[in-house]
């Protein structure tokens, strides 16, 4: 999963498809461009990221409080309440800059960061994952949505309007999100699936737009002892074997348990897709 | 054209299950201590190579679907 939620940021940086007009997207876009256009935001939210694996002792609940100031284009201060391995200690604080060009720069300490690199804590990185796409592009963009729907009015809040945003998702398998919006035109509910069975469910308390002065004062200097850990796209392809390389000669073994040698195949196209499950 | 999924070091049965869950047709494939996996340098998950018949490298990429999928779509059609 470590790798997945590596790979992510470079997934999600695909074209948006061409979408076509209808009174739902109007609605979205607005939505879009109102946090897009905004200086800074305050944000308190409620993250919910729900795994179900077939397998129940597998499967993966974390829940996360979120209150962020961002501010555009580069600073802001993030506060996140993990609640997966250790209920109610204390919170931390990761600072999170935001570079002009959509690069999110997380400044944690060392034994978080090393923890998040080692994939072991799973609520630093998701909530950094979720992070980096809400300091991104705020409430835009976090899906390309190929069509957008409105939904039936909900029962607790009738006066709220449901856009059903569908399109490839994070990991770029179809999915369909939803977004809640309030009679204002506020986000109040933002439903993301990731990668086919895991949800990523944010409720947010609330999402004000600030000035930029009501945030300064989170601009503060960066201790000596944080260390950098930056969330773009990386080169994975680098130290790969290049196009035209010879094949190294390696032998495997099908699920019949016979073993073959790659070079076995030769005279025959061979994609490899190299995968783990667990 | 063989379509072959390594898988990074699974338990058999866990790969028979997901095969059987989702109705693939493609092989899966096994290694010994990621052996296959080290050998063609992959750094993470998912990788995809297409070998040639010749056996060289005709197209590699990192992460699924594929960033540039013209290249690989001609590569395929040829």
């Amino acid at each position: 999963m470590n790798a997945l939620l590596l790979l992510a940021p470079l997934l999600c940086q695909e074209p948006a498809p061409a979408a076509q007009a209808s009174p739902a997207r109007d609605a979205w876009n607005a939505l879009q461009k109102t946090y897009q256009t905004a200086q800074a935001i305050r944000l308190r939210a409620q993250v919910v990221l729900e795994d179900p694996a077939a397998d129940a002792t597998e499967a993966m609940v974390l829940k996360l409080s979120v209150e962020a100031d961002l501010m555009r284009p580069c600073a802001g201060r993030i506060l996140l309440d993990g609640a997966e391995e250790s209920p109610g200690e204390d919170p931390e604080i990761i600072r999170v800059l935001y570079h002009g060009n959509g690069k999110a720069v997380f400044q944690l300490d060392q034994e978080t960061m090393q923890a998040v690199q080692d994939g072991a804590s799973w609520s630093e990185c998701s909530a950094m994952f979720f992070l980096s796409f809400l300091g991104k592009d705020w409430a835009g963009e976090l899906v390309g949505a190929d069509s957008v729907q409105f939904l039936p009015a909900r029962e607790d809040h009738p006066d709220w309007t449901g856009l059903a945003l569908t399109g490839p998702d994070l990991f770029g398998e179809d999915g369909t999100s939803t977004a809640w919006l309030d009679a204002k035109g506020a986000l109040r509910s933002f439903t993301l699936p990731i990668g086919g069975t895991a949800v990523l469910v944010a409720t947010i308390d609330s999402l004000e737009l600030l000035k930029e002065a009501e945030v300064k004062d989170f601009l503060k200097p960066i201790p000596d002892d944080y260390e950098e850990l930056t969330f773009e796209e990386p080169d994975w392809e680098e130290g790969m074997l290049e196009v035209g390389a010879d094949a190294p000669e390696v032998r495997m073994t099908g699920m019949d348990d016979v073993e073959f040698a790659l070079s076995s195949l030769k005279g025959k196209t061979v994609l490899l897709n190299f995968w783990f499950f667990h | 054209m063989v379509f072959l999924c390594v898988d990074l070091g699974d338990e058999k049965s866990v790969i028979e299950k997901y095969w059987k869950e989702k109705g693939f047709t493609m092989r899966a494939v096994r290694q010994h201590e990621s052996a296959v996996s080290d050998a063609f340098l992959v750094q993470a998950y998912p990788t995809n190579y297409l070998i040639g018949p010749d056996g060289k490298v005709l197209w590699r990429e990192v992460g699924w679907p594929p960033r540039k999928p013209a290249p690989l779509r001609a590569l395929l059609l040829k």
